[in-house]
């Protein structure tokens, strides 16, 4: 359903990323895995339409290369950057009904089942409602983070570094939940540094290094793979 | 005497908040200091001027075209200052707003000519309540300003569009990857910042002469009401106005009438010293 061919994006005159294949099926969860600075948070800036970029990007068959993130947004393809991003002087309530601001625009809207999902999957967040975002801890800001997003009702979600500053408790929860909405029938693109966690929960994955694709398959396969293995093991045991 | 004057304090101060208040609304959307805030009173002044003075509007309806009027300034205003300067640093997009408060003192010579005008007030003569006369133009002022304040405030608290347009005043990155149409936000910021801005001129018209260089004191005033209540706070910008509408009316009424800007200024410096943060401090740390 989204498709990447050949895709060059730039800062400035600097190429972040040289030409990227790629692709995600109506039911998976894809992994784009890599080291810091290897073009993954670039990549979902490529499809939202953030940053200039060259090649195809099409979503159920669409082209979107050459729409603006608000068009993306409403299409469905919802981005939850790097670093959370909540709207820190918004209670956790507010913040989640401007999630719903890509199918909703400005008009009346009942949001009722909406956020019955959302308080499903993280029942903290319906503790925390009236509280202000800026007050809550790490965890609790990606879980709004996530749940602001499904309140844009995702075709697609992308995840950038989920686990980021998490302590590994708090990310085997959130990572259950990520499975618990891709069976929801979401499908999901996965950004992450911890390629193990990343690869244990997702069908198939990418590897990411200097802007380019060195390597895709099965996650299964791939988390056998000597070269994976080599680059990638090691940095476990101080990253988990 | 002493109640007369707490009562023109309170309409001068209230207006200060206003001011403050339109400073506020642009500083956190776009995180710059608005050189042109006092301008937009003085638009708002001349607007009102036009349509009492020169088209005889009731006052009920002038009141309320002279908000849409100075909310469709303060979108060109955006779109003129803000918006192409977006990607670039804070002092360009303040010097741009330096350059609009020079234009629009311009604009005014060129449309209304450089000699003062006199503007009547809402309701003219005196209310008498038992020995104590007050001028209606200043409860009309507080009445007005306090409705204006509750009901920017519920939009902004309370209501959906007004946290989208929160949402995007505290992080315009995340605001774009939901969904929100951040040019539209950003331009209804500064359509009410100019909105509420305008109609405290509108409503201090009547008090003062309407002059180009009419924004200048009130401007600083409201700056300093900004500083006083603790620089990005809604709350803190309507409570530091009246704070400044006081010491200015009574150091003018017992101190001296020449200095008292300079006393408004002296007691910014004493309340910085005994509290850097304002008032209110900021509700967001430095928008985390
Ligand atoms: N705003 C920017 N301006 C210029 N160059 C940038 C910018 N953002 C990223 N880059 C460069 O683009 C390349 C890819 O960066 P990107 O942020 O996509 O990496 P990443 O894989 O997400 O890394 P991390 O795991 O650290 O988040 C890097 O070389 C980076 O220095
Ligand atoms: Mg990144």
């Amino acid at each position: 359903m989204l498709d990447i061919k050949n895709v060059h994006a730039y800062y400035g005159n600097i190429e972040a990323l040289h030409g990227v294949d790629l692709s995600v099926g109506s039911k998976e969860i894809v992994a784009i895995v890599g080291s810091n600075g290897a073009g993954k948070t670039t990549l979902l800036r490529s499809i939202s339409g953030l940053i200039t970029k060259t090649g195809a990007i099409s979503y159920n068959g669409e082209a979107i290369d050459k729409r603006s993130p608000r068009h993306i947004a409403k299409a469905g393809l919802i981005h939850v950057p790097e670093g959370r991003h909540v709207f820190p002087g918004l209670t956790v309530e507010e913040n989640l009904a401007v999630g719903s601001v890509s199918w909703r625009g400005i008009g009346k809207a009942n949001l009722g089942d909406d956020l019955e999902k959302v308080f499903y999957l993280f029942a903290r967040l319906k503790e925390r409602r009236k509280q202000y975002a800026w007050s809550l801890s790490g965890g609790e800001q990606q879980m709004l983070a996530i749940g602001r997003a499904i309140m844009g009702r995702p075709k697609l979600l992308m995840l950038d570094e989920p686990s980021m500053g998490l302590a590994p408790i708090v990310i085997d929860e959130l990572f259950v939940k990520i499975v618990e909405i891709n069976s929801m029938g979401v499908p999901i693109l996965l950004v992450e540094q911890n390629a193990l966690l990343a690869m244990s929960i997702s069908q198939r994955a990418y590897i990411l290094e200097g802007g380019k694709v060195v390597l895709e398959g099965n996650s299964k396969d791939l988390l056998n793979d000597v070269r994976v293995r080599e680059a990638y093991l090691g940095k476990l045991k101080d990253s988990a | 005497m002493v109640l007369q004057l707490i009562i023109a304090s309170l309409a001068m101060g209230i207006v200060y908040g206003l001011v403050a208040m339109g400073f506020v609304l642009i500083w956190r959307a776009v995180g710059v200091v608005n050189f042109a805030q006092g301008d937009l009173l003085m638009a708002g002044a001349y607007v009102a001027f036009t349509l009492t003075e020169l088209e005889g509007l009731p006052m009920p309806v002038a009141l309320v075209a002279c908000a849409a009027i100075m909310a469709l300034v303060g979108v060109v205003f955006h779109f003129l200052t803000y918006w192409p300067l977006r990607k670039s640093w804070d002092m360009t997009v303040i010097i741009s707003t330096i350059g609009a408060s020079i234009a629009l003192k311009e604009i005014a010579t060129l449309v209304w000519g450089p000699a003062p005008l006199s503007v009547e007030p809402i309701i003219p003569g005196i209310a008498r309540f038992a020995s104590v006369s007050i001028e209606w133009q200043f409860l009309v002022t507080i009445v007005i300003a306090a409705a204006l304040m509750g009901m920017i405030f519920y939009l902004l608290e309370k209501t959906y569009i007004g946290n989208i347009l929160q949402a995007t005043a505290q992080d315009q990155y995340a605001a774009e990857l939901i969904g929100i149409p951040v040019v539209v936000a950003t331009s209804m910021t500064f359509a009410i910042s100019a909105l509420i801005t305008g109609i405290g001129g509108m409503l201090i018209s009547p008090i003062f002469f309407v002059s180009t260089t009419m924004g200048g004191s009130p401007g600083l005033k409201a700056f300093a009401a900004v500083i006083i209540g603790g620089f990005g706070s809604v709350p803190g910008a309507i409570i530091g106005g009246i704070v400044v509408g006081v010491i200015d009316t009574f150091s003018g009424a017992y101190i001296s009438s020449t200095y008292r800007d300079a006393i408004v200024f002296l007691c910014l410096i004493l309340a910085l010293l005994v509290r850097p943060q304002g008032i209110f401090g900021e509700k967001i740390s430095d928008k985390v």
